[in-house]
């Protein structure tokens, strides 16, 4: 055989057997996986093996979950999403990565161009006012005002650092107040609109995060006492009001990766810091989660400062059902229900009340209805994001 | 089952190659029947329940195939054709088009249920396919085959089974019993494979991503540019999608010693809708033009004839894509103009600057993609309603920026990869390498390898971090 006929045999065994031992590497290592079971990047449960049955088997969705399980386990999957990100990041400098419009010194949500700012849509809202004129006959049933407030995110703060070309979603956002404070009020519910009050203060800049889609302590802070203060307004309450004299801001020392910089894999820190408050004058309270007793606290501590923190400091992230109780019984007593916006509120809200039932419907199996009835708190306040303020699912249900 | 999954490059494949490859050489047999359970279980992948209706039509067509093998008498052998048309047909009808028919006759008046059918993945690829060996067999340009595992191999042979290209028979009936693999084979098909597997996670998904982005939104109130830079992006991820796959199909074919038709011959660069239908999907239009064209009498016949000739298949053909009246209008709207084309402005194409042609017949195309990737009429209407300006959403510059920038470098490769690089670089190394370059000659040898090897790694990247992964055409 002439050489070049044996380069060429040569150069086409070693293809074969580049490609199929690739083949193989992978499918031993995808066999092989580490035990994970969540994806702390992605914040998320990686996929599980589902149990073939034979109606599954049948129309072929077994075989569908069979793809995501093995997607979601692959070998090097981490690694390699770390790697592609890096790549996006720096060689490619796409101005949005894993979904965060990255921008020098904030980390910001990409919106879809989904034009609700041109064309909202009336009709799809149904089942979310069905849902809310249920909450509302709820809380008329136990004599409770019923609060329907609306915490602007992270893009409502840092609208103009969005590039020119992507939407901040701020025309969708004046559309969404502009509905519901004409449609809450002829329900009876009051519409407390959180952007148009933060947003005209001095000390906007301090009150969102640059790297996560929530507001800081102080901007948590300053949305309790709006909302404190409406109450006290609305029902000639003299219900306690911590400012900023009752309490001191400490920035928690840990490492803190927000939401934001946790899906580019911390390939961009910006050095932020998570804050908790000290009250000036302790109320001692217990708490029960989920029914059960646990160790009071509002802000979760980790065992050391080098442990890295996120949003979960506050009230240890978002629980089902937790019940704080201070034993003032000449204090009434509040159900605060809403998206993780809350958490942060309620590291201080229990402060102006009797007792505080907390509620996340996006985790609770119950119906907030029946809650209601049954808990009859004297307010309930229902706290969500602009993003989800018109959804009937998660905290939009009844 | 797709091939850009898991499950088929890192189970499927190197478990079929196993098997497969133990087996001596000699046992073609054994091969050719591990090649067919092996083919039998990717199609169960979409859904054990489809696997009986899958071999029903091999059934059919083998036993149609029988009755007109001519050794019969030709009222036997006209049966056996006509049976293979009617249940081919009526399988295909039932399953794809019931729901479409009954709704057009309630749009009259009646009150028919309409039926809920779940569309069997690669029905409209494995009828065409079952067809054409019937009726290869009775015009006596195939011999009948008696082994039904044959048969059934042919129909069922996964690399072509769910998206094509549609094999025919004739191409394939040799090699079924009397192939040879070999190494050269079997890395060509690889370096063909990994290629159309890096055209589909790379190219054809990102262009996906942009297409379905701006396809959610209502078309009402949709802005200029992002209605450009959707046409454009679906016209990007349709062709390489489809062609990725048929690259796919061919690769994986040849790595087991098949070696099937191009399906797709660079049709971007088409100067005429005429070129463009002769340069893409090639077997699609070739079944049309064997099967359904030339038995009407084609163009040797009648202008008037002709015309009805050129209507009949171009409905078909839009019908074939899809159970529903954009498709059938897709189809239209591409006859208009091959009959334009044909008789009433071949002159003026023909005198036109090359420059001034391509642009016609691209937007031509891009307009013609609108139609087929809108789920309606009306959507289509309001999408080129925003095309041509008349959005009342602005102009939607900003999204355009924003899609050009967040995949430019995938714009940049779509741009590349439409025309034919590969076939020109190829040339020039092979006339050096004639002349006697030694470099010349490695970069031809190698060159492509490494470029695979290099698309295998980026491809599987792309798997592990995306999950928008479906096939256009599985809808076929």
């Amino acid at each position: 055989m002439n050489r070049r006929k044996l380069i060429k045999k040569l150069s086409e065994i070693v293809m074969i057997i580049a490609v199929i031992g690739a083949m193989g590497f992978i499918l031993f290592m995808t066999i092989h996986p580490a035990d994970e079971k969540t994806s702390y990047y992605e914040n998320r449960m990686l996929a599980d093996m589902e149990k073939p049955s034979q109606e599954t088997v049948l129309d072929g969705t077994y075989f569908t979950g069979l793809e995501k399980y093995l997607a979601d386990h692959s070998a090097y999957r981490e690694e390699l999403l770390e790697l592609n990100t890096d790549a996006d990041l720096k060689l490619f400098g796409r101005p949005v990565v894993n979904e965060t419009v990255v921008g020098s010194d904030v980390l910001l949500s990409y919106n879809e161009y989904d034009y609700h700012g041109r064309d909202f849509r009336w009709d799809c809202r149904e089942p979310f006012l069905k849902n809310l004129g249920k909450v509302k006959s709820a809380a008329d049933d136990v004599g409770a005002p019923y609060y329907y407030v609306a915490v602007p995110e992270q893009h409502t703060f840092y609208a103009d650092k969005f590039p020119w070309y992507l939407d901040s979603w701020s025309e969708y956002e004046d559309l969404e107040a502009s509905y519901l404070s004409k449609l809450l009020p002829a329900y009876g519910i009051y519409f407390l609109d959180l952007r148009e009050e933060l947003m005209n203060e001095r000390n906007r800049g301090m009150y969102s995060s640059r790297v996560d889609n929530h507001f800081s302590m102080m901007g948590a802070f300053r949305a309790y006492q709006i909302i404190m203060e409406h109450i006290n307004n609305d029902f000639h309450e003299d219900l306690p009001v911590l400012y900023d004299e009752d309490v001191t801001f400490r920035r928690l020392k840990n490492p803190y990766m927000g939401s934001r910089e946790r899906k580019l894999f911390n390939k961009i820190d910006l050095d932020e810091s998570l804050y908790y408050l000290e009250l000036d004058s302790e109320i001692p309270y217990t708490r029960r989660d989920g029914g059960h007793d646990v160790n009071p606290f509002t802000f979760l501590f980790p065992d050391n400062e080098r442990e890295p923190v996120s949003y979960t400091f506050y009230m240890g992230g978002d629980i089902s059902e937790c019940v704080i109780d201070t034993d003032r019984e000449k204090l009434p007593s509040v159900l605060i229900y809403g998206d993780s916006f809350t958490n942060a509120i309620e590291c201080v809200l229990y402060t102006s009340f009797n007792r505080m039932y907390s509620v996340d419907l996006r985790y609770y199996d119950g119906s907030i209805s029946d809650y209601i009835r049954r808990t009859k708190p004297d307010y309930v306040i229902c706290a969500r994001g602009y993003s989800t303020l018109l959804e009937s699912f998660g905290n939009g249900r009844s | 089952m797709v091939f850009s999954s898991i499950t088929f490059l890192v189970f499927f494949m190197p478990c079929l190659l196993a098997v497969y490859y133990l087996v001596p050489a000699r046992f073609r047999s054994i091969r050719n029947y591990i090649l067919l359970v092996f083919s039998l279980v990717f199609y169960s992948f979409g859904g054990v329940r489809f696997l009986a209706l899958l071999l029903i039509s091999v059934a059919i067509n083998y036993v149609s195939g029988l009755m007109a093998a001519k050794e019969h008498r030709p009222g036997v052998r006209r049966l056996g054709v006509a049976t293979a048309c009617v249940l081919g047909i009526a399988l295909l009808g039932w399953f794809k088009y019931a729901g479409f028919f009954a709704e057009m006759i309630n749009s009259f008046g009646a009150m028919i249920p309409v039926p809920e059918v779940t569309l069997p993945i690669g029905i409209s690829f494995f009828t065409f396919q079952g067809l054409s060996y019937v009726i290869d067999v009775y015009r006596n340009d195939a011999v009948c085959q008696r082994n039904p595992f044959y048969v059934g191999l042919y129909i069922a042979l996964f690399p072509q089974l769910v998206a094509g290209p549609i094999v025919r028979y004739t191409t394939v009936s040799g090699e079924i019993e009397n192939r040879h693999e070999s190494v050269e084979d079997f890395s060509a098909g690889l370096v063909r494979f990994m290629c159309g597997l890096a055209k589909k996670m790379i190219l054809a998904n990102s262009m996906g991503e942009i297409a379905d982005a701006v396809y959610s939104q209502y078309t009402d109130m949709l802005p200029t540019g992002a209605a450009w830079i959707a046409a454009l992006a679906y016209t990007f991820q349709i062709y390489f999608d489809f062609s990725a796959y048929s690259d796919m199909a061919i690769g994986l074919g040849r790595m087991f010693g098949f070696h099937f038709l191009e399906n797709f011959n660079y049709p971007y660069i088409s100067d005429s809708i005429t070129e463009f239908w002769r340069r893409w999907h090639i077997s699609l239009s070739s079944w049309f033009r064997d099967y359904v064209y030339f038995p009407l009498g084609g163009s040797y016949c009648s202008t008037v004839k002709n015309i009805r000739n050129l209507l009949i298949v171009w409905l078909l053909t839009g019908l074939w894509h899809g159970a529903a009246w954009n498709f059938v209008f897709w189809g239209a709207w591409y006859v208009f103009f091959l009959i334009g084309e044909k008789y009433v402005w071949k002159n003026l194409l023909k005198k036109s600057p090359g420059i001034l042609k391509h642009i016609y017949t691209m937007l031509i195309v891009i307009v013609g993609w609108v139609f087929f990737r809108s789920p309606d009429l009306t959507f289509a209407g309001g999408m080129l309603k925003s095309m041509a300006g008349f959005s009342s959403a602005g102009d939607g510059l900003g999204e355009m920026v924003f899609y050009l920038l967040e995949y430019w470098p995938e714009w940049i490769l779509c741009l590349i990869a439409v025309f034919p690089v590969k076939n020109v670089l190829q040339k020039a190394l092979e006339k050096r390498a004639e002349k006697g370059s030694g470099g010349a000659y490695m970069l031809l040898l190698w060159g492509p390898k490494l470029f695979a090897l290099l698309m295998m790694a980026l491809s599987y990247l792309k798997l592990v971090t995306g999950s928008f992964n479906p096939f256009i055409y599985f809808q076929f």
